[in-house]
């Protein structure tokens, strides 16, 4: 069979549904671009652990700390599953782990931006991973069957992670003024974040054609903001929040008109110029440094000189 | 009264800046075990996913924290993935019926029985078509 046709045989079964398996024939470029994109969704679960991270401390209450803890727990389990699905495409953990370290490959520019008070928890969990759900929902229909497999376990305890980001929010809403301020301010803080969350306009995203033409990406990235807009703009406004964003409105088609973000911003954070870029790095180098010792205990060896602490 | 501040030193941001600039090379190339859950007792165990440990009792562990952090089971599996022998997608037409077989499957006998059935009782008489 010539390559042209198991091309054809290869779309053919994408446009029938079909999943396609690591030992399949698949074009280099489907390879190429789903290691790309799985490799840098695990990232992003890891490095979207050290924010929220940063706040288990300061829990207010015991409850809040178990389940924040529990949540930033799922989120590097989301890791290993991620990176489990790029491993079957040929590309080792460790050759993933070492481009993270060393800032080569990416990861979703929302969590280079700080956590400044327990308000910004609740507006993650309820907005950002607001978000990752509708994007990873519609992934988990994509056409590669591992990662489509992990998606779907991943988005069953993503909804856990709204509830809990939406509960702080509504509990501070309906608390003190200076409570419902800090929700207020969390929000304009994070909104171009996550508009920007869902990646450049259709029309400047150099990776969309080719990731929805093989079925990776079941919707574009302007529709899925839209979508999420749509969803969750009525339930900010229930609250009686505002958005930072005195254009925005909802027209009688439903459709959400809204001030373009600074995408000059968007390139900048991606290339490490995050107000968190590098400290999220460091801080994830200096912890894969001091858990050598853990690895080395699991694999039954001698531990050696434990790290020292500052 | 000491004014409240946000003290980010827990995740030692100061420390990590100033001596880890430098990536550690990633030091495991751990073995890769294929995991099945058994949701109850009495049903089959069923692949769920895989996980890389040094060895059985860690994979077992590591199993556990990946996909039963909830839900339920009463057992897991862990085998090593070289382990596996699987069929080939490119040769599934060894599971194509070359001939009609529905005289094996359960649908292969629906729907004619009842009518026969119900001549029977009105006294008709029911021949090998």
């Amino acid at each position: 069979m010539t390559d042209e046709e198991r091309l054809q045989q290869f779309e053919a079964r994408i446009a029938a549904g079909d999943k396609i398996e690591p030992g399949d024939w698949m074009p280099e470029l489907y390879k190429k671009q789903l290691i790309r994109l799985i490799h840098q969704h695990a990232n992003s679960e890891i490095m979207g652990a050290l924010p929220e991270g940063t706040w288990i401390p300061y829990a207010p209450n015991f409850k809040r700390k178990l389940a924040l803890m529990a949540k930033v727990q799922d989120e590097v389990g989301h890791g290993q599953l991620l990176y489990r699905a790029a491993e079957t495409l040929g590309k080792t953990r460790e050759q993933m782990t070492e481009e993270l370290l060393s800032g080569k490959s990416k990861y979703s520019n929302v969590f280079n931006y700080p956590c400044e008070t327990w308000a910004d928890i609740g507006i993650i969990g309820w907005l950002v991973d607001g978000a990752a759900v509708i994007n990873q929902t519609l992934m988990s229909e994509g056409s590669y069957g591992p990662y489509s497999r992990a998606l779907k376990r991943i988005c069953l305890e993503e909804s856990f992670h709204i509830k809990q980001g939406y509960d702080i929010v509504i509990t501070l809403m309906s608390g003190t003024r200076a409570q419902q301020a800090m929700v207020q301010d969390a929000l304009n803080r994070w909104w171009w974040p996550i508009i920007m969350f869902f990646g450049p306009h259709d029309k400047d995203s150099v990776h969309t054609e080719t990731l929805m033409r093989w079925g990776v990406k079941p919707k574009s990235n302007d529709e899925q903001r839209q979508e999420f807009l749509s969803k969750f703009l009525p339930k900010i406004w229930e609250l009686g929040l505002t958005v930072p964003d005195p254009e925005i409105r909802i027209d009688e088609t439903g459709f959400v008109h809204f001030t373009d973000p600074d995408w000059n911003e968007f390139y900048a954070v991606i290339n490490g110029g995050g107000p968190m870029g590098p400290e999220r790095l460091a801080v994830r180098r200096l912890s894969y440094q001091e858990t050598v010792w853990v690895r080395r205990a699991v694999e039954g060896k001698r531990v050696g000189p434990v790290p020292q602490m500052a | 009264m000491k004014e409240w501040q946000f003290n980010p030193y827990h995740q030692r941001i100061d420390e990590a800046m100033e001596t880890t600039q430098t990536p550690p090379p990633a030091d495991t190339e751990w073995e890769l075990w294929e995991v099945f859950q058994q949701v109850r007792r009495g049903e089959h165990h069923q692949h769920v996913g895989a996980v890389h440990a040094p060895d059985p009792e860690m994979a077992l562990v590591l199993a556990k924290e990946n996909f039963v952090r909830r839900g339920q089971a009463v057992n897991l599996w862990v085998v090593p993935s070289s382990c596996i022998y699987a069929t080939s997608y490119e040769d599934s037409d060894i599971f194509q019926q070359g001939s009609d077989k529905s005289y094996r499957e359960v649908w292969g006998y629906r729907g004619f029985r009842q009518s026969r059935v119900a001549k029977i009782k009105d006294g008709g008489k029911d021949g090998e078509g």
